[in-house]
């Protein structure tokens, strides 16, 4: 699965969402309408991913999110609980978190597979799993996955300080690539994962970079790099946590590295593990 | 034909009941259990149909649902893991692919209005994130294989099939656990209802006195393993899932994308269309989709259309749980040799001139087409063998 | 006062229409007697937005229930504007 395009957005939580549409503006002249912010995230990040390029008519969308949608959500709970009305239409609609990637292929009509896929603390990573997997027998030869979370409502207890909307788009055809998704590799334990890393050097020491995402422990990540004997790759205390953390790393490193490969590793809270590999290449 | 995952496990809970053999029966017998509910919230005097789980009652709806959330859960995967007669071995390398529509929410909008009611303020967070229910099942169970959660409306639990199929026909995984839920929440059932989709006059998908969807609750949980090849059992071969950009609400009345995500469908499982034995429609009894979807079937079949049934009349639209439900429905029905009947269906109408199967039909084995179609123009068709 | 009469309350339907249906146009641009559904209508709006105003405009105390009637109110903002207050 060939890399050809990146994009990172990455801003203070939106408090209206007509900020994100003026931002919109910048990337597609086509009008959006009954979209709420969720929506408009997912459409910034992929059309900034584009830039204005035509996608195959049968590429797919793969949406990754921890939480979906949570603006309208919250608007309908309130529709019902607090001012005892039936929600609006739109609102309702909205809540279901496909309702961003059906946008964003109807708006670069890209007509192919489209999901809303998530993995408590790895969502990002289930759909990178799920796309090769899709790429491998051919049945998807191009396709934009992206990682879009929103901001917990404003006066919550989760203050978040950023928020964000990733995206590749990949390709079986390697012509022109920028990079590539060598390994996503899903792992029951620790050990497991630190056996796969002695077996076969994963990256050759020294020729590559790690990077940990935010559930791995401090003291873990110190194994890790005295394992892998890999230079560290530092994304976390960018801009502190945020949903979309993981993504925000691995489009770091494909728009800031020089030519070299990434090696991601992460958890969820149970200590179930995913590796990724990526190569950057040489411009 | 390809042989992609066979079906090792299976349990369900319906508004049939939950064991099999009895929602089988309910089946046959087309004794389905609607309750009423009223739009109290909404400040509505009036009631719409739902079918709840045959486990309890509309009084139940206002107690604590998060307990009975994952009662219902554990249960029936329970269930399932001991029909497919797992080891404790095999249960830590399983992989979980879970769907829903409405995932926590019939939780968290009981926190909603019980912070709102006892500090006027609404509960701060909704969502404890998307992917919790597959991990509290992989908790629950020592599961200790990659999970992964597919919320596309209601084609949810029928993508996750597709993939869990996928990936163990491609030698990545073992052996999956599939699971479909969606209970009831105040969200969907006011939602549906200011969309004014819900019926008012009985439930009679492809009929011209259609009035509308009646929502219900359901759990599926299957266990899927790479084919045996053996004589018995049911065999996904296959399936696709595309999207319609026509209308976030609505498919394209043409039945341009529906066709295709059959085509692909069939050309997934190297399946000839003139091979389908029957087809388990999606219809949801509104107007919309018994058009685009019977605009659909004949761009396929032409006038060789196969017999097709509508199981909702029966249990109710499970939205994201439908594509488990409705395959453990579907196949159990065929394995025990009959085609369930579309419920409710009594008068064609003459603009579709197409009628569903209505009597239980002798049939125990073949090739069969499974629709599910959803907000979000999703679309997504899977290929079934029952060898009997 | 005939609704259609009453420029006030007319202005405070296009500002509903606009927010319900999450238009990019000034209420003063919506002409009063044009259609509003359709396409080739002034806004083109759908039948999805027809629900959406028939909730947003409970707070003038009306409740349009049958889908015909909703259509036939809304055809433009007169009719509209009449339907909330006949005389």
């Amino acid at each position: 699965m060939f890399i050809h395009a990146v994009s990172q957005f990455v801003a203070p939580p939106a408090a209206n969402p007509r900020t994100l549409k003026e931002v919109l503006k910048g990337y597609t002249d086509t009008p959006f309408r009954r979209v709420n912010k969720f929506i408009l995230l997912a459409l910034v990040g992929a059309h900034r991913c584009v830039r204005g390029r035509t996608l195959n008519g049968n590429a797919s969308v793969y949406l990754t999110t921890e939480n979906g949608n949570l603006g309208d959500t919250n608007n309908v709970l309130d529709q019902l609980y607090r001012q005892h009305s039936l929600p609006m239409p739109f609102s309702f609609i909205n809540t279901m978190s496909n309702t961003a990637p059906f946008y964003v292929a109807q708006s670069l009509n890209v007509l192919g597979r489209n999901l809303s896929i998530s993995g408590l603390g790895l969502s990002f990573e289930r759909g990178l799993e799920l796309a090769r997997l899709d790429f491998d027998p051919g049945s998807v030869e191009e396709a934009l996955i992206g990682a879009v979370d929103e901001a917990p409502p404003e006066g919550g207890a989760v203050h978040l300080a950023v928020e964000g909307s990733f995206w590749i788009h990949v390709k079986k055809a390697r012509d022109g690539a920028l990079g590539e998704v060598a390994e996503v590799r899903s792992f029951p334990d620790r050990e497991a994962l630190a056996a796969w890393c002695e077996e076969e050097p994963v990256l050759p020491p020294g020729r590559g970079l790690l990077a940990c995402g935010a559930a791995v422990p401090h003291e873990e990540r110190t194994d890790w790099q005295r394992r892998t004997g890999l230079a560290v790759f530092d994304y976390g205390a960018d801009y502190g946590p945020f949903d979309t953390v993981t993504a925000y790393g691995i489009t770091k490193f494909l728009e800031t590295s020089p030519s070299t490969s990434l090696l991601h590793i992460n958890r969820n809270g149970q200590g179930r593990y995913v590796a990724l590999i990526l190569h950057r290449y040489g411009s | 034909m390809r042989n992609r995952a066979m079906i090792k496990g299976r349990a369900i809970a319906c508004a049939l009941g939950e064991d099999l053999d009895a929602v089988v029966r309910g089946a046959r017998e087309m004794r389905p259990g609607i309750a009423r509910l009223p739009l109290t919230l909404a400040g509505m005097d009036e009631v719409r149909p739902y079918y709840l789980l045959s486990r309890r009652g509309p009084e139940s709806l206002s107690a604590a649902p998060e307990t009975f959330f994952y009662e219902v859960l554990f249960d029936t995967v329970e269930r399932a893991l001991a029909d497919a007669s797992l080891r404790t071995a095999d249960l830590r390398d399983l992989a979980i692919f879970f769907g829903s529509t409405a995932i926590d929410i019939p939780v968290y909008e009981h926190a909603y209005g019980q912070t709102l009611r006892e500090t006027s303020r609404p509960a701060s967070m909704v969502s404890s994130g998307y992917g919790r229910i597959a991990d509290e099942v992989a908790g629950r169970f020592g599961i200790r294989g990659p999970a992964y959660t597919f919320t596309t409306a209601c084609t949810s639990s029928a993508n996750a099939l597709l993939y869990a199929a996928a990936m163990i026909a491609a030698g990545r995984i073992p052996r999956a656990l599939v699971i479909g839920y969606d209970l009831f929440s105040h969200l969907g059932f006011y939602g549906f209802e200011s969309l004014r989709l819900i019926a008012t006059d009985g439930y009679r998908p492809f009929d011209r006195r259609r009035s509308g969807i009646i929502m219900g609750e359901g759990c599926g949980a299957v266990v899927l393993e790479a084919d045996d090849g053996g004589d018995a059992g049911a065999v996904l071969c296959g399936g696709a899932n595309r999207v319609d950009a026509y209308n976030v609400t609505t498919h394209a009345l043409e039945g341009g994308a529906i066709a295709q995500v059959m085509w692909d469908a069939l050309e997934d499982a190297d399946v000839e269309a003139g091979a389908v034995t029957a087809i388990k429609a999606h219809g949801t009894g509104s107007e919309n989709n018994d058009r685009m979807e019977g605009n659909g079937m004949v761009r396929v079949f032409g006038d060789a259309l196969p017999p097709f049934t509508v199981l909702k009349p029966l249990i109710g639209h499970t939205v994201g749980a439908s594509g488990v439900v409705e395959l453990i429905l579907f196949t159990a029905c065929l394995q025990r040799g009959f085609c369930p009947p579309t419920l409710g269906f009594e008068e064609a109408d003459e603009a579709l001139s197409l009628r569903p199967v209505t009597e239980p039909r002798p049939l125990s084995r073949g090739i069969f087409l499974l629709n599910f179609f959803g907000f979000g123009g999703n679309c997504t068709a899977l290929v079934v063998a029952v060898r009997g | 006062m005939k609704g259609s009469l009453d420029n006030n309350l007319k202005m405070d339907l296009k500002r509903l229409i606009i927010d319900a249906c999450d238009l990019d146009v000034e209420a003063s641009d919506i002409d009063d007697d044009g259609l509003l559904f359709g396409r080739g209508s002034q806004l083109g709006l759908d039948s999805i937005d027809a629900l959406q105003i028939s909730i947003a405009v409970q707070k003038y105390g009306v409740k349009i229930t049958d889908s015909k009637q909703m259509r036939r109110v809304m055809a433009s903002i007169n009719t509209f504007a009449d339907f909330i207050r006949p005389e």
